[in-house]
């Protein structure tokens, strides 16, 4: 059976802040160092371009598959790319090291997640935890997808593995095995996932309060066509036993929802491994790893994730509102 | 009133639990049925492979200890003794095997990490199964235990012997010495550090068959036991892991064997550690393909799959009912087409609309000759009281066309007098129309669906089960989606009324559709390979729908084998191995020495691009065909070719080649 650390952690705890514009941030919050992940979306570059911040980094992911001619090219913005062969924990030390943040005497540290790619923030928050480092995290709701349900967000998919770091202490009895998916649009992904741990009971997380009042309906559409793989022969798809709710732009209560339900389940027949998968918005994503690295470090949980080769460089329109998250990995300890 | 349960919405082994694995069994007839199959008590080891869903899990499950001491009930020990073996199930993917690669360690470091994970792993499972046992007999004292404990600790290569006394303490320790791994190897991953406080404590191999060796020379009740491990899912290891299980199973020692279970697929070598040799299928393993078997064993497979529907009606309480028509046969619960109906259904609609081969036939006629002419000829086809005839008339037309008809009104003639023998006689097989709808009528009915703007009609019973390419499934899959929207539709499923077409038609929908998305291949094959099916598909289609198809009921193709180069070989492996193809016999061509193999595209995909089930002829298709289908990166290369076919079957007949008629009938094999 799996034994959480600390399975009584409230995530709650934690500060959020929303901004009903960017220049409303702006004027709240400077930095020392501002670190986003570099993208089409006018969401990542407005905030990165109006930001306070005494340091600015862009960081690069391959999957967006920019050629150097399209890489920000302005005298004061600070580049990094990576080789595509890298992995999230690679490409996350690799940074790290030459960018020569010394996290330990770092000031005051923004990270926007919006344009991150999954399994590099997961990665990138289960290394911030070995710190006692207070990081905002910054997020920028979207007005819409572009094409709406029919969005594409990933493509050339290769294999579902754990993500570095966050790879457990697992139990060679797989009789009583979950598998959390936060599931967003993205089907086939949540096809690959719930096919991976084909023996696993599939529960998922939609983000409710959605992002924008029409965007649960349409997660729900996409999220349906991966019923055969996602039902484990249940009759209906979205019942009390298999789905959980949290809003898709808080990560603290994402966090505590899984929470309750692993404790629950903990309590009525145990849990054998425990598999998490963020899916949905970047804001659930954080939610999923404060979760594993407050309760499930060393337990028989992992974070696994559906890899893939390319991901779109922008999938929606609009800015809504800027959210800021704040998080005290000390009290995470 | 009882709640609608849909009998059919488990599609996965993985989704029962042991009883339910006991309870809905189902044995496939013949002999002692699986058992032959998988010999649990031989010591040849066995790789059982197949399509998703061919039923491996679950054959493998059955066989587990799990599912042993279900069926044993109070007489464990009696029935352990008779049946010979212990089953230890493993689920590969529960090893999270691809962390064991990466990160910096060296290949050889990797290999020693895993073979000593997999070690302790499997040793638990193991393990666990004592415990059992020696909670349930009295069989094994606490003395016996001890001194087996004993002869464990000395399976290690250092001094472990104060580390346990007892199968519990032992299983603790195997726990503490995994959780030492898993907690160096996820270490690494976040370090980008070596692994370099790692202690092997056991030798490759010394737990695997010591352990079992041990039982049997210490407690009487293994005297004559072995100790089958049963690993499933072997696709989720890496080739390295799978070479080193390889190499297990080639240097197997008595009395443990090996059954595993994989998707077809799945096997990414056979190599193994000793030598690099290769496994011997014959001598060192045996191999079953559990869906081809299922396949060729076509009537046992119908009545497995009859048994199979049955068995979920009675376990899910439909055969109780009191409002069930008492012994119905399978093929009553499903509405089969009726070519009347359909007819009805046309008599209803605009000529012009369901008649449109007449206003094609016309435009292509126009340069020919006048329209007094075409009238003529068009009224000569006409055949309005039999919508099948008509169609069969303009077949004939057509192929009189393309034979080189110096006079068409003539040949219009000649082919309006044979529909009237016909139609005055249609017992008499001798003639013409008899002899085309022998062959083409499932195609003629299809091209009037088409004609009309109706779906070509997937229903019956019958069909259901040539769709699911012995893979049940797929079977299963296709009732799942019928009952609900046969519930959806108002209907009473098994309750008295049978499906209805509409929801036979849209459950097979919705199970293509998820065929199709959950077959796909990942990586960088995967584009190429769904090209490669697509544009098979198309060219059929465009085949069996032209004016004079030259084959009937088509939906395969052959290759000649000197056209299958490596990246042929490989795409064509992989839609084998993925179901989207079956493979058919290798023949030879008449008068040449020419060898060609065969495909079908599999049935449930055939809705795709609008194909039969069942298939009768073969598109041979040519070297610019196959490059043009498997190796092109554009598509302008495949269009060309089919374009070229386009014209050589369509009015007005360009290429002007008499077709060959090559049968291949499905029900002859």
């Amino acid at each position: 059976m799996i034994t959480m650390i600390d399975a009584n952690f409230d995530f709650s705890f934690f500060y959020k802040s929303k901004y009903s514009t960017i220049s409303e941030f702006v004027e709240a919050r400077s930095y020392e160092l501002y670190i986003a992940a570099f993208n089409d979306s006018e969401r990542v570059r407005s905030v990165f371009c109006q930001v306070n911040s005494s340091v600015k980094h862009w960081i690069v992911f391959p999957q967006y598959g920019y050629s150097d001619g399209e890489l920000p090219s302005e005298a004061s913005d600070i580049v990094f790319t990576f080789p595509s062969f890298m992995t999230e924990g690679e490409v996350v030390r690799d940074y790290i090291r030459r960018s020569g943040i010394d996290l330990s005497t770092v000031g005051q540290i923004c990270i926007d997640i919006t344009g991150f790619i999954r399994p590099h923030l997961v990665f990138l928050v289960r290394y911030l935890s070995l710190f006692d480092i207070q990081v905002d995290f910054v997020y920028s709701d979207p007005v819409r997808y572009k094409k709406r349900e029919q969005t594409d967000f990933s493509s050339d998919y290769t294999h579902v593995r754990q993500i570095e770091g966050c790879q457990g202490v697992h139990n060679p009895e797989l009789e009583n095995d979950y598998l959390i998916i936060c599931s967003g649009y993205d089907n086939l992904r949540i096809t690959d996932v719930s096919k991976d741990k084909a023996n696993a009971k599939k529960i998922q997380l939609f983000g409710l309060p959605s992002l924008q009042p029409d965007m649960y309906q349409e997660n729900i559409l996409k999220a349906y066509a991966a019923e055969e793989a996602t039902s484990n022969g249940r009759e209906s798809f979205i019942d009390t036993e298999s789905t959980l709710f949290a809003p898709a732009n808080d990560p603290f209560v994402t966090a505590n929802v899984i929470r309750d339900f692993v404790e629950t389940e903990q309590a009525r027949e145990g849990i054998t491994n425990l598999y998490l998968c963020p899916l949905s918005t970047k804001v659930q994503t954080l939610g999923m790893a404060l979760y594993f690295v407050a309760c499930c470090v060393n337990t028989s949980t992992s974070i696994i994730f559906p890899f893939c080769d390319q991901y779109s460089r922008e999938t929606t329109e609009g800015i809504s509102r800027v959210w800021c998250y704040t998080v005290d990995f000390k009290a995470l300890k | 009133m009882m709640k609608n349960v849909n009998p059919f919405n488990i599609t996965k082994a993985v989704d029962y639990s042991d009883a339910e694995i006991d309870t809905f069994w189902v044995d496939i007839p013949g002999g002692n049925g699986f058992i032959d199959l998988l010999k649990p008590d031989s010591s040849m080891p066995m790789m059982i492979l197949g399509g998703k869903g061919s039923g491996k899990t679950h054959l493998m499950r059955y066989f587990s200890f799990n599912l042993q001491i279900i069926r044993y009930g109070d007489t464990l020990k009696s029935d352990l003794e008779k049946d010979g073996y212990v089953g230890v199930f493993l689920r590969c993917g529960g090893l999270n095997s691809s962390k064991f690669s990466g990160s910096n360690q060296t290949s050889d470091a990797w290999r020693g990490i895993f073979s000593y994970y997999f070690e302790l792993w499997l040793s638990q499972l193991v393990v666990n199964i004592i415990v059992d046992i020696s909670s349930k007999l009295t069989d094994i004292d606490h003395g016996v235990e001890r001194k087996t404990c004993n002869q464990i600790a000395s399976l290690f290569d250092v001094d472990v012997a104060q580390e346990f006394r007892s199968f519990l303490e032992l299983r603790s320790y195997l726990q503490k010495l995994q959780r030492q791994v898993d907690f160096e190897v996820n270490n690494c991953a976040i370090t980008g550090n070596k692994i370099s406080d790692l202690r092997i404590l056991v030798s490759p191999g010394k737990l695997v068959f010591g352990l079992p060796k041990i039982l049997r020379e210490s407690i009487p009740l293994f005297n004559n036991i072995q100790f089958l491990y049963l690993i499933d899912e072997y696709e989720n290891l890496l080739e390295y892991q799978q070479c080193y299980i390889n190499t297990l199973i080639r240097e197997r020692e008595d009395p443990t064997s090996f059954r595993i279970g994989a998707r077809w697929y799945g096997i990414k070598t056979y190599s193994t550690y000793s030598g690099q040799e290769e496994l011997k299928v014959g001598s060192e393993y045996e191999k079953v393909i559990i869906d081809q078997l299922l396949r060729e064993r076509k009537g046992a497979y119908n009545e497995f799959a009859n048994q199979i529907f049955f068995k979920r009606l009675e376990k899910t309480g439909y055969l109780g009912r009191q409002n069930r028509v008492p012994e119905m046969k399978i093929s009553e619960y499903f509405v089969e087409f009726d070519l009347d109906v359909f007819f009805n259904r046309l008599a209803t609609k605009e000529k012009s609309v369901w008649k449109s081969y007449f206003k094609t036939l016309r435009a292509n006629l126009k340069t020919k000759t006048t329209d007094k002419v075409i009238d003529k000829i068009i009224a000569n086809l006409s055949c309005d009281e039999n919508p099948l005839v008509e169609r069969t008339n303009v077949l004939l037309f057509h192929r009189a066309w393309n034979n080189g008809s110096k006079d068409l009104l003539a040949s219009s003639e000649r082919i309006k007098s044979n529909a009237r023998e016909y139609l005055s006689n249609q017992s008499d097989k001798s003639t013409l129309h008899n002899k085309i709808l022998d062959k083409f009528k499932g195609d003629i009915i299809d091209q009037l669906h088409r004609d009309s703007r109706e779906k070509i009609m997937y229903v019956g019973i019958e069909k259901i089960i040539k769709m699911s390419a012995g893979i049940p499934r797929l079977f299963l899959i296709m009732l799942k989606h019928m009952y609900r929207w046969s519930i959806y539709n108002g209907e009473q499923p098994f309750g008295g009324t049978p499906i209805s077409m509409d929801a036979q038609q849209k459950g097979i929908e919705d199970a293509m559709k998820w065929f199709l998305d959950d077959a796909r291949v990942p990586g960088p094959s995967g584009r190429p390979i769904a090209n490669t099916i697509d544009r098979i598909g198309q060219l059929l289609h465009e085949i069996r729908f032209s004016d004079v198809p030259p084959e009937c009921s088509l939906s395969s193709f052959s290759i000649n084998v000197s056209d299958i180069d490596e990246d042929v070989e490989n795409i064509l492996n992989y839609l084998e191995q993925y179901s989207y193809l079956i493979r058919g016999s290798e023949r030879r061509e008449k008068n040449s020495s020419v060898r060609r193999i065969t495909y079908q595209i599999n049935g449930l995909i055939s809705p795709q691009w609008e194909l039969p089930v069942f298939t009768r002829g073969i598109l041979e298709l040519n070297s610019s065909e196959v490059l043009a289908i498997f190796s092109s990166q554009s598509d302008e290369d495949f269009q060309k070719v089919k374009t070229e076919r386009w014209s050589r079957y369509n009015a007005p007949f360009k290429n002007n080649i008499q077709p060959s008629l090559t049968l291949f009938d499905d029900n002859d094999d």
